[in-house]
């Protein structure tokens, strides 16, 4: 009975506290249509603030905690939440699903980049609760804080608030009716800006006391933590379905009491070691769950769009050129680069190799995948498993399971590319025979186990690649009917899952397959140190362990292949399906096409490819850490970024995973580098190096993320124009150039910045001048008042027009507004 | 014999009743019109009959079959097309692509074994027939309003279906636009296939139509002939009620 009280009461206060961020994040998405990823961020920036003026010694600390609590909550975060509406979010609505999701995940990273940067150091911070860890009385032998007592009085008060606030006062039925109809509003002479403020002020204040409340119960202030936690408020929102409020509060409550039960029957997680970590998952499967349940969104067509996305595709011929000069220019840096800077460039090009998956998956078929990292981390651990794992014990059993696996990937992927029943059956077997044969024949591992090798072996690669594959078909399976927010969501629910049960993974685990060898076959030991070292390839003869050049080309190499795939891919039939069911899912379902098994064929498909560059990626790293490179966090970042890149093209990943694993990177060392140099300078360098270091990526995020088509489409018309019949002079001109400057620095007449100074600009300026010779030609404007007397009116000239008059959003408002009804 | 039924079809969004029983037949290989005025439920019916949404009751049947529970792919199969009153072409392909596609998607049905060289026939053969030839490379986003209207009558015509479910297929185009459409039409319908058209363009209907069904309120309130709709009071009122209320 005593412990059915505390349970339960504990379970009612983290339960209040998710009840109280889940609110406010349902209150913002009803108001502006947009699901604030960075909500659980502000709660996180919050508590630190609250911290500061509460405890720390050095500056603020000794506030009085109710005048701390009101400059938070009435203060700071308000006024976070009028910054974001007023700078960040307005003029979200009408934009594309992706574009919803990277804005406010750009936020998030930058609180999480500010914060990190403001409180730096690794001092311990520990946050006190009301009135003090010993303030607490008595019901039956239970004890119960006073902390608890106010934090479910204060969820229980701020419910009925807001019930009120939303159901009699003018602002709040405005507030309500904004959704529905911006345009209605307006007519009726009511601001919905106004009231889109007002939510996001509201919202912001509750992720703050969200924040404040829950910091005590967790130790020591932890960035990610705290951000996390807030995080499983989503569940509850979802279980409100984004609109009802008394549901999503229940929700928080339910989550709450869930994880607290589920302390109580596993004794804190002892009870079976292997799922100690369960209850801090406990909130992200529930989240899977209710958007399995959830009653599906009907198909609906393309809403029009404010800026709509156009990816052209390049032909076969000229991708094969472009990817001969990327290889070649990237053997060609080698010789001049030092090994650190190749480095630092393998790892972008390694996380490039990862972004293609979401080129493929978000950028061609339109389904987003917010967990790119979790299946490149079950790929690199399984490539672990396969060649060093020692722990694996195996023979037969290791290589059946492999086969297996190859036989259903082949069937998953293929079974959407319309071969003939027979032809199917056909290449997959023989894709299945083929791995078999690379696994046992070509290996030395028939027999009684795998060695313990030192390398990395391309049958390990091959393995990761089937499981991350199979992987990827397994979380696809019951999310298919998922679209946009949701399936994001489900997916980073997954990502998280993967981040706790997996990297956080302390336990062994054993299986044994039926009919192979006796007792247990397999043995993981999956994270028993936190860290695990991934050994570098040693084939073709080379050894890639002391050379970093000859692994940068392999990087290179491979990001070519599978760039030049996918191109491949999209010229295809089955490019072709994807592209359909991307624009328009209820014209493909008519015209007879099987979203559902498209949709698992291309996640499948994704996914091993995640999995494929994140085997070659920690390889490339030497070794991968519980907290890098596979976060969900990072996984988040390079989603944001390769969007910045250009989701929809192959080099669009190529620049996302360059910028995120390389370019923020060299320009702080840039930075760092002339704050050693000039002294004088030194603290304007350092910040700005420090600004890059902690911000760049997120600013990168918020300032480029609304561009649909990325920086990588900008390039190609660059380029395009150099490519040109008329601009073959500059182009032979600039080649001489660069070429003439590569070999001084090859002969180490110039050293490298001097290369990339000469370079760099006679790149651009190239461009430019071939831009503007072209320019001159076709100088023709369209003239808006004939449209549709001397010319014809198309799709696009019409969105145009719907966004210049501002109709757009009130069209696809029409019809969530009808998707919602229903 | 009927090619398509309708048996006390009711849909309800919330409390409105977007279709109240409605029973209809459409006779294999006419054109049939459904008329009626804005919000009448006509498209909830298109929506209803090619499996986007499911009816709160009643049956649907194509040549017997009973499709009530299909998804909008098997129905495809069997036979049934449609076009969309709100445009919905595939923005990312060229207009030649978006009919390749649907023909590529009818290929992997029967899994047959000409398939390359059989997909580009039937698409040559229908960009002839709609005269999309001279913009086959153009994207979608860019041609005119009643060029895409054609577009999504040859993606569904691709697939070589027996029969078309038409949203307004004339609004957006100017009167030649129209005249050609008609005539389109009529070649389809006389190779066999069964043409139900919602439209408000009443010269198309009454050029091309050989029955006239008539939705006001989610209700059927009459059918018949062309001239016998033209002058039926019923639905004279129906559509002057529609203007004045
Ligand atoms: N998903 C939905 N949820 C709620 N109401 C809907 C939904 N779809 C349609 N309606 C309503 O059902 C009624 C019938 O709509 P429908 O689009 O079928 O009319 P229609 O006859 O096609 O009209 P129009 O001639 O303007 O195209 C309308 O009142 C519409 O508002
Ligand atoms: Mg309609």
């Amino acid at each position: 009975m005593t412990e059915l009280i505390t349970f339960t009461v504990v379970g009612l206060a983290i339960g209040s506290i998710y009840s109280i961020a889940s609110v406010g994040l349902v209150v913002t998405y009803t108001t502006s249509g947009i699901f604030n990823f960075a909500h659980g961020a502000i709660g996180m920036f919050a508590a630190f603030i609250y911290w500061q003026l509460r405890w720390d010694s050095a500056w603020g600390g000794e506030w009085p905690a109710p005048i701390a609590l009101a400059f938070v909550l009435l203060i700071v975060s308000p006024s976070l939440g009028i910054l974001l509406q007023a700078i960040v979010m307005k003029g979200l609505e009408g934009t594309s699903e992706t574009t919803k999701l990277v804005i406010p995940i750009a936020v998030m990273l930058a609180f999480i980049g500010i914060t990190n940067w403001v409180w730096q150091d690794f001092e311990s911070r520990i946050p006190e609760p009301f009135f003090g860890r010993d303030s607490k009385w008595e019901l039956g032998d239970a004890f119960i804080t006073t902390h608890q007592t106010i934090v479910v009085v204060v969820a229980v008060f701020l419910a009925i608030l807001l019930k009120v606030l939303l159901t009699s006062t003018r602002i709040g039925i405005t507030m309500r009716a904004v959704v529905d109809n911006q345009d209605l509003v307006r007519l009726n002479g009511s601001n919905p800006n106004a009231s889109a403020l007002l939510s996001w002020i509201i919202g912001s204040a509750l992720a703050g006391l969200a924040g404040i409340l829950i910091s005590p119960l967790l130790g020591s202030l932890n960035v990610l933590a705290l951000t996390l936690l807030v995080v499983n408020a989503y569940a509850a929102a979802i279980f409100g379905r984004l609109k009802n409020l008394p549901l999503t509060f229940l929700g928080g409550i339910a989550i709450g009491l869930a994880v607290s039960y589920w302390n109580w029957v596993s004794g804190t997680g002892r009870k079976w070691p292997w799922l100690s970590e369960l209850r801090a998952t406990i909130p992200v499967l529930i989240l899977f769950a209710i958007l399995i349940v959830l009653p599906q969104e009907r198909l609906r067509g393309a809403a029009i769009k404010k800026h709509r996305e156009v990816f052209t595709t390049p032909t076969m011929k000229s991708s094969i050129l472009w990817g001969i000069a990327f290889v070649v220019i990237i053997s060609g840096l080698t010789p001049m680069l030092e090994t650190k800077w190749e480095f630092s460039l393998s790892k972008g090009i390694g996380f490039s190799i990862i972004a293609l998956s979401m080129v493929l998956l978000t950028g061609y078929a339109g389904e987003i995948n917010l967990a790119p990292l979790a299946f490149a981390g079950i790929g690199a651990l399984s490539a672990y498993q396969f060649d060093v794992g020692s722990t694996v014990e195996t023979g037969a059993g290791f290589a059946t399971l492999s086969t297996l696996l190859a036989l259903l990937f082949a069937f998953l992927v293929l079974s959407a590319f319309g071969f003939k029943r027979k032809k199917l059956w056909v290449l997959s077997v023989s894709i299945a025979l083929a791995t078999l044969l690379l696994v046992t024949i070509f290996d030395d591992t028939t027999g009684t186990g795998i060695a313990s090798r030192e390398s990395m072996s391309i049958s390990g690669i091959l393995v990761a690649t089937l499981i991350s594959g199979i992987a990827g078909a397994l979380v696809a399976l019951p999310a298919l009917r998922l679209r946009g927010l949701y399936l994001g969501l489900a997916t980073f629910a997954f990502a998280i899952f993967v981040d706790k049960m997996v990297y956080k993974q302390r336990q062994t685990l054993s299986l044994d397959i039926p009919f192979f060898g006796d007792g247990e076959d397999i043995t993981f030991n999956i994270f028993n140190n936190g860290a695990l070292n991934m050994p570098r390839p040693d084939f073709f003869g080379i050894n890639f362990k002391s050379n970093q050049s000859a692994m940068l080309i392999l990087l290179a190499i491979s990001f070519t292949l599978i760039a030049l795939f996918l191109i491949r891919l999209k010229r295809s039939t089955y490019g072709r399906q994807l592209s359909a069911m991307k624009d328009s899912p209820a014209a493909s379902a008519t015209l007879g096409l099987n979203m559902l098994r498209l949709k698992l064929s291309v996640f499948t498909l994704a996914a091993a490819i995640a999995g494929f560059g994140g085997a070659l990626h920690a390889s490339n790293l030497r070794a991968i850490q519980e907290d890098a490179p596979f976060t969900v966090f990072e996984g988040l970042g390079l989603f944001m970024l390769t969007v910045v890149g250009g989701i929809g093209y192959v080099s669009g990943a190529l620049i996302g995973g360059i910028l995120y694993g390389t370019a923020f990177i060299v320009m702080g060392d840039f930075w760092a580098k002339l704050s050693t140099d000039w002294n004088s300078f030194n603290w304007l360098f350092t910040f700005v190096h420090d600004f890059f270091l902690f911000l760049g990526p997120a600013v990168a995020g918020i300032g480029l993320g609304r561009n649909p088509n990325g920086i990588a489409s900008q390039i190609f018309d660059g380029f395009r124009v150099l490519g040109q019949r008329e601009s073959r002079r500059v182009l032979t001109i600039m080649i001489t150039i660069i070429t003439s400057v590569w070999i001084l620095r090859v002969s180490n007449l110039i050293d490298g910045w001097t290369f990339l100074l000469l370079s760099l600009p006679i790149l651009l300026i190239s461009t430019l001048i071939a831009d503007k010779r072209s320019n001159l030609e076709e100088a023709e404007t369209r003239n808006w008042e004939l449209l549709g007397i001397n010319t014809e009116i198309s799709m696009e000239d019409e969105a145009f027009l719907d966004q210049m008059l501002d109709l757009g959003s009130y069209k696809s408002q029409q019809i969530s507004k009808v998707d919602r009804d229903e | 014999m009927s090619e398509l039924t309708l048996a006390g079809i009711t849909i309800r969004f919330g409390g409105h009743v977007a279709l109240n029983n409605v029973h209809l037949a459409v006779e294999s290989n006419s054109i049939t019109g459904l008329i009626g005025p804005n919000g009448a439920g006509k498209t909830t019916l298109f929506n209803v009959t090619s499996g986007l949404l499911k009816p709160n009751e009643g049956t649907i049947r194509l040549n017997d079959q009973v499709m009530t529970d299909l998804s909008p792919y098997r129905r495809a199969k069997l036979g049934l097309g449609r076009t969309f009153q709100r445009l919905e072409l595939f923005p990312s392909l060229s207009v030649e692509e978006n009919i390749q596609v649907a023909a590529e998607i009818r290929g992997e049905w029967f899994r047959s074994s000409n398939g390359a060289s059989s997909v580009s026939a039937s698409v040559q053969q229908v960009m002839k027939l709609t005269g999309l030839n001279s913009i086959a490379s153009k994207s979608v986003a860019e041609i005119p309003t009643g060029k895409a209207r054609l577009v999504e009558l040859a993606r569904t015509v691709v697939q070589g279906p027996s029969m078309l479910l038409l949203d307004e297929p004339a609004s957006g185009q100017n009167e030649n636009e129209t005249e050609e459409f008609a005539q389109i039409l009529k070649i389809l319908n006389s190779e066999g296939v069964t043409i139900f058209l919602v439209e408000h363009d009443m010269s198309l209907v009454m050029d091309v139509c050989d029955k006239v069904f008539v939705l006001d309120f989610g209700t059927l309130i009459a059918d018949g002939s062309t001239e016998e709709i033209q002058n039926n009071p019923v639905v004279i009122d129906a559509y002057l009620g529609g203007i004045n209320g």
